[in-house]
């Protein structure tokens, strides 16, 4: 492992430098050319990136390794290195981000391209991803922490990108305030934590985690509210039930935006943060039962929402929450490799998705509502055969990225001894999803040709194309890492002292084979998939037909309103706050301004009365020296 | 020779002269020129109390000397306050003191 050593640096801090540069110099050197810096850096870190994997993929023994840097931090016990922490799962997450976001700016530059400001969006993705890379790599609870926040920061500025636009900016607030709830959970998680075990360090001989199971031991209660607060942190970033508001919302940002966020850089870190904890979550069946439930509710939730939208965007947002509660459910169910696995093949297709979504939009000068086109097969080849790549990818379809790892999540679940009905709702889910994708294939390709007014000859442009491709190619390949008869994926992934205190639980009870599972999987995907066939395919209005049947109309009316969800929270959260808002106010209007005002009216009446002796007048002021001299003199020689 | 007292007595005269004029003048140049006149009373008295100790009969002679000092200093002094004068009359036009009364309260 010698061969890692400080250049591993090179990799998060490349793309800050891209992105100082961009900032510096966009506006009046680099202009057109603004995407030049960050598009490089990203190429070289991913190399590096893959080259680290390589390292500790080719490396027998156990890999890991701490790369020191900077120690910022030192107060008493309270010590934080900037540290990077080389293990299997940082890797694998690493080349992950790395390569989606490369693929997603170079997308950038043709999506992009003449918008105002766009030496600021590269800018701010280089920040992104440096964040991300940070947040990966780091290997203390307050580096975590920082850069935790540093990704929440760079999403509210690239969600607000176009915040002239109120609706990006109600977004970008909505994004920040929402995750604002869960972060506070993990603030606090991270203090007890240092409460507890004086140290934020992560490994070690003090460190959190070689602690974690003689205090498990000790304090049962206490492991499971830390666990609990740290996971409060994940589900207002990873976008879970009750705090996945703000990503439905968040498409208001350019969509490469939407694709970085959704595939690599923000909702990733949720789950991500939760696998590497896996010390201290493993140590508590109650948290794990609730992150579990948590996912599993979240991924069908989210699905049946998807399943009646019309915006391209807003189902494939609904897509990447209950994908994420899929994750969160094989975490839980203590297979973190499985849900780390699906977040690496979930990136590919997600990203794909998304940025053929963008094709679309772009052909279609911003109309992305199914309501508004369709039949576009011919129009937009490129993004048409990448989309239904990424659909099939997503839908569970044999052969490709997300048929591996939804597989694998799918068996972790059914064999869970409690817990396997979150399997059962998983399948169900996998159906649904599957229904609800090529419903959205379906309509926006198939069918009669149905192009906005404004629109005269939709076009693609080259270079979206070819992003499109490669993570069509990722998205069909991705899940080829783990084939074979001993899971290389999985027995390399279990060589991190993170996940490998997952795997020491080893809940399942191996009831249900893994063929079985495949075959339950493949028949879930293609009935999913032919079901929107039957019903999309023949005419588009059948499925609003199906919908208006007396007894599927209130549902219906339910589900596009997605539950009234928000509509809830406005009138439960927001307009309470905000009318405390106001009366504090108030207060402050009245009350304090007037106690100050008070305070003020004191030396200035003071001043007025003594104000009265400056007349101006040079001789008064003699004279009342004189007088006052004279009163001295008399007071000196007589009085005394 | 003449007792020291007559020496104090004409600074206070001059003194009280100047400290008069100051108080009853408006004209600048007049108010300034009695400020000279109080001066130059102080001036006097050191003048008369070294002759005192003359008397006592010590050869001190810092009074004369710090004379010699002053006056230097008056006319040095005397050369601002006039560039002073000179300014303020070409601000207003006037040369009443009372038209200067910018920082009252």
């Amino acid at each position: 492992m010698e061969k890692i050593s400080t250049w591993i640096w090179l990799i998060p801090v490349l793309p800050l430098l891209a992105a100082l540069l961009t900032a510096a110099a966009g506006p009046h050197f680099l202009r057109k050319h603004s995407h030049l810096p960050v598009i490089i850096a990203l190429a070289v870190s991913a190399i590096l990136a893959v080259v680290v994997l390589g390292i500790t993929y080719g490396t027998p023994e156990v890999p890991q390794t701490d790369i020191n840097g900077y120690n910022w931090l030192s107060i008493d016990n309270l010590q934080s290195t900037f540290k990077a922490r080389i293990s299997p799962l940082t890797t694998l997450m690493l080349v992950t981000v790395l390569l989606v976001s490369l693929v997603v700016t170079i997308y950038s530059k043709g999506y992009m391209a003449g918008e105002r400001g766009y030496g600021r969006f590269f800018a701010f993705i280089g920040l992104f991803v440096f964040s991300m890379l940070m947040l990966v790599i780091s290997d203390n609870f307050l580096m975590l922490y920082i850069f935790w926040e540093a990704v929440g920061l760079c999403s509210y500025l690239l969600i607000g990108f176009w915040y002239q636009r109120p609706e990006a900016a109600a977004a970008a607030k909505k994004a920040f305030i929402v995750n604002r709830i869960g972060d506070f959970g993990f603030a606090v998680g991270i203090l007890l934590i240092f409460l507890n075990f004086n140290t934020v360090e992560f490994y070690g001989s003090q460190g959190v985690f070689t602690q974690a199971h003689c205090f498990a031991a000790q304090h049962p209660v206490l492991i499971t509210v830390i666990a609990l607060c740290l996971f409060a942190g994940a589900v207002g970033k990873s976008a879970q039930l009750p705090l996945y508001v703000w990503l439905p919302d968040a498409m208001e940002g350019p969509t490469p935006v939407s694709a970085l966020i959704h595939a690599a850089t923000m909702v990733t870190a949720g789950v991500y943060m939760v696998a590497r904890c896996g010390a201290i979550f493993s140590e508590s069946k109650i948290a794990l039962t609730v992150v579990a439930i948590t996912g599993g509710i979240t991924a069908l939730f989210a699905t049946v929402i998807a399943l009646v939208q019309t915006d391209i965007k807003r189902i494939l947002a609904y897509s990447t929450i209950s994908q994420l509660g899929y994750m969160f459910l094989a975490v839980g169910v203590g297979s973190a490799a499985a849900g780390i696995f699906h977040l690496y093949t979930h990136a590919f297709f997600k990203a794909l998705l998304f940025l053929a979504a963008g094709a679309i939009m772009h052909a279609m000068h911003n109309h992305i509502d199914l309501k508004e086109l369709g039949g576009l097969k011919n129009d937009i080849p490129w993004a048409r055969w990448t989309f239904l790549i990424g659909a099939l990818a997503l839908a569970g379809f044999p052969g490709l990225a997300g048929f591996f790892s939804k597989d694998e999540i799918l068996w972790g679940a059914l064999n869970h001894p409690t817990l396997f009905w979150l399997g059962w709702i998983g399948v169900f889910t996998a159906a649904l999803t599957a229904f609800y994708i090529f419903r959205c294939y379906f309509l926006a390709f198939h069918g009669p040709r149905l192009v906005p007014k404004d629109v005269a000859q939709p076009h693609e442009t080259p270079v979206m194309s070819y992003c499109l491709v490669v993570l069509a190619v990722g998205s069909i390949l991705a899940g080829y890492i783990n084939w074979g008869k001993n899971h290389p994926l999985d027995s390399f992934l279990s060589g991190s002292v993170s996940l490998a205190s997952y795997h020491r639980l080893d809940l399942s009870s191996h009831r249900i084979s893994h063929d079985t599972v495949m075959y339950i999987s493949i028949a879930a995907a293609l009935l999913g998939i032919a079901a929107a066939g039957l019903i999309c395919l023949p005419t588009r209005t059948k499925a609003d037909q199906i919908a208006a049947y007396p007894t599927l109309r209130p549902m219906h009316k339910l589900l596009l309103n997605k539950f009234y969800v928000d509509e809830i929270y406005q009138s439960i959260f927001v307009h309470p706050l905000r009318f405390l808002g106001k009366i504090c106010f108030t207060l402050d209007n009245l009350v304090i301004d007037s106690l100050i005002w008070l305070i003020t009216v004191v030396p200035r009446a003071a001043g007025a009365v003594v104000g009265l002796a400056q007349r101006g007048s040079l001789q008064t002021y003699a004279l009342l020296m004189i007088l006052g001299l004279t009163l001295t003199l008399i007071l000196v020689i007589y009085a005394i | 020779m003449i007792d020291y007292r007559y020496y104090l007595l004409v600074g206070a005269l001059l003194f009280t002269l100047g400290l008069i004029g100051f108080m009853i003048r408006r004209n600048l140049i007049v108010m300034f020129l009695c400020t000279e006149l109080m001066l130059s009373g102080i001036i006097v008295n050191l003048v008369g109390f070294n002759r005192h100790w003359l008397e006592e009969g010590k050869t001190i002679l810092e009074g004369q000397a710090f004379t010699i000092f002053l006056l230097v200093i008056a006319a040095a002094e005397a050369a601002l306050a006039l560039a002073l004068v000179l300014v303020l009359q070409k601000r207003k036009n006037t040369l009443d003191a009372s038209a200067f009364n910018d920082l009252k309260g």
